[in-house]
């Protein structure tokens, strides 16, 4: 059984405060703090690259913990804005710059705001399927490569970070198991969140439509797959796409807003490092039982799955 | 046509968690007097495209709509063009 055995997240220390940028933008405060959400976002410096943000995430786990890195059999990057434009590939580079062993194989996973929840279904299925032990899977997309800082739609939303999820074949020990799976694309909205000539635009509202239609109905479909109810679930971590995707989510799926936190008030929609960065503090909560994960935008896509405890007999 | 109106209402309410449409002239404000700002108005024609069992309201029709009394107009005429 392949478990996350542990998460650990880089957000860059430097940061842009949008309280100063949005009276350029036509933008009230009320609107930042109570829809937006977002007062900072977090911004990874000029010679950083993406593989740098990841290697800086494996630092932390290694602050953490003591890791093996000769034991790792398969590292895998979840990003859409790589080094090089992804030749070569991602994952080669963190690879390279961690030392792995050459057993390791190493591949990207080119999603977005969805790609934690897939890479989570992949890598896990691509290590039972190999009799694979170790995994890391990072996740890093630092947007700032190619937000225009005029573009109000974007420029206070999103912030860069990385982060590096452990999975792990423990044997009997105890962790967090993936499953019940779901996934939904609409690709006829492709092009309402795109990179155009090196510049990231967004149709706000027709990704607002989608979340707001297919997460509800993913969900719960999900818990059905699952033979739950929403009542048996400790935490709903939602993609952080803004504050108010999140709280509508909440008012349309009648959830208690407790259990759905928004955390990226002070870094941004980091797209496929919100929810691991979300689920960090929470990994090692031993109350904790089932907690349902969503990732929805770029695609348009989304992807939602349970991660429940191994002891649990669901 | 009553039906339209007081529908409307009852969604901005929904939308907004109070009452803001206290009187008939409030249908000729704009939504932002309303205290409807960009994000509510998605919400708001959202739900007024699944409670009139509309089709998807376009950006452009969406920047025109900018009052109650527009989208209680345009809510009539796509009802009827559906009839039809």
């Amino acid at each position: 059984m392949i478990h996350t055995r542990e998460i650990a997240g880089y957000i860059p220390s430097t940061h842009e405060s949008n309280l100063v940028k949005i009276s350029a933008l036509g933008v009230d405060e009320a609107f930042l703090r109570e829809k937006i959400g977002v007062l900072r976002t977090s911004r990874k410096s000029a010679k950083e690259e993406t593989s740098d943000l990841c290697v800086k995430a494996f630092e932390q786990l290694q602050a953490k913990m003591s890791f093996d890195q000769e034991s790792v059999d398969c590292v895998v990057v979840c990003t859409q804005n790589p080094d090089f434009a992804g030749l070569p590939h991602c994952s080669a580079i963190v690879h390279g710059k961690l030392n792995l062993p050459e057993s390791c194989a190493a591949f990207d996973i080119g999603l977005g705001c969805s790609g934690y929840v897939y890479a989570l279904s992949i890598v896990t299925s691509f290590m039972q399927a190999n009799q694979l032990k170790n995994a890391l899977l990072f996740t890093a997309d630092p947007y700032s490569k190619i937000i225009d800082e005029d573009d109000k739609n974007t420029s206070l939303l999103f912030g860069d970070a990385a982060t590096v999820t452990w999975l792990a074949d423990s044997g009997g020990q105890t962790g967090w198991t993936p499953r019940a799976f779901m996934f939904s694309t609409r690709g006829q909205s492709w092009d309402m969140l795109k990179n155009q000539d090196g510049r990231l635009q967004m149709n706000g509202r027709a990704v607002f439509n989608f979340c707001i239609k297919t997460v509800p109905a993913q969900i719960r479909l999900l818990l059905e797959k699952a033979q739950l109810n929403q009542n048996d679930i400790d935490l709903f971590l939602m993609h952080q796409g803004s504050k108010y995707i999140v709280d509508q989510l909440v008012d349309v799926m009648g959830l208690d807003p407790r259990r759905v936190p928004f955390g990226a008030g002070d870094y941004g929609n980091t797209v496929s490092s919100s929810i691991p960065l979300l689920l960090e503090p929470h990994l090692h909560n031993a109350a904790l039982k089932r907690i349902v994960l969503c990732g929805f935008g770029v695609g348009l896509s989304s992807a939602g799955c349970l991660l429940a405890r191994k002891e649990e007999k669901t | 046509m009553e039906d339209v109106e007081s529908k409307l209402k009852s969604i901005v309410a929904d939308v907004l968690d109070k009452d803001a449409v206290t009187c008939d002239g409030d249908f000729q404000r704009p939504l932002k007097e309303l205290g409807i700002d960009s994000l509510d108005a998605m919400t708001l024609l959202l739900k007024v495209q699944d409670a009139f069992g509309l089709p998807d309201i376009s950006d452009e029709d969406m920047a025109r709509l900018n009052t109650l009394g527009g989208i209680a107009a345009y809510v009539r005429q796509n009802k009827e063009r559906i009839a039809s």
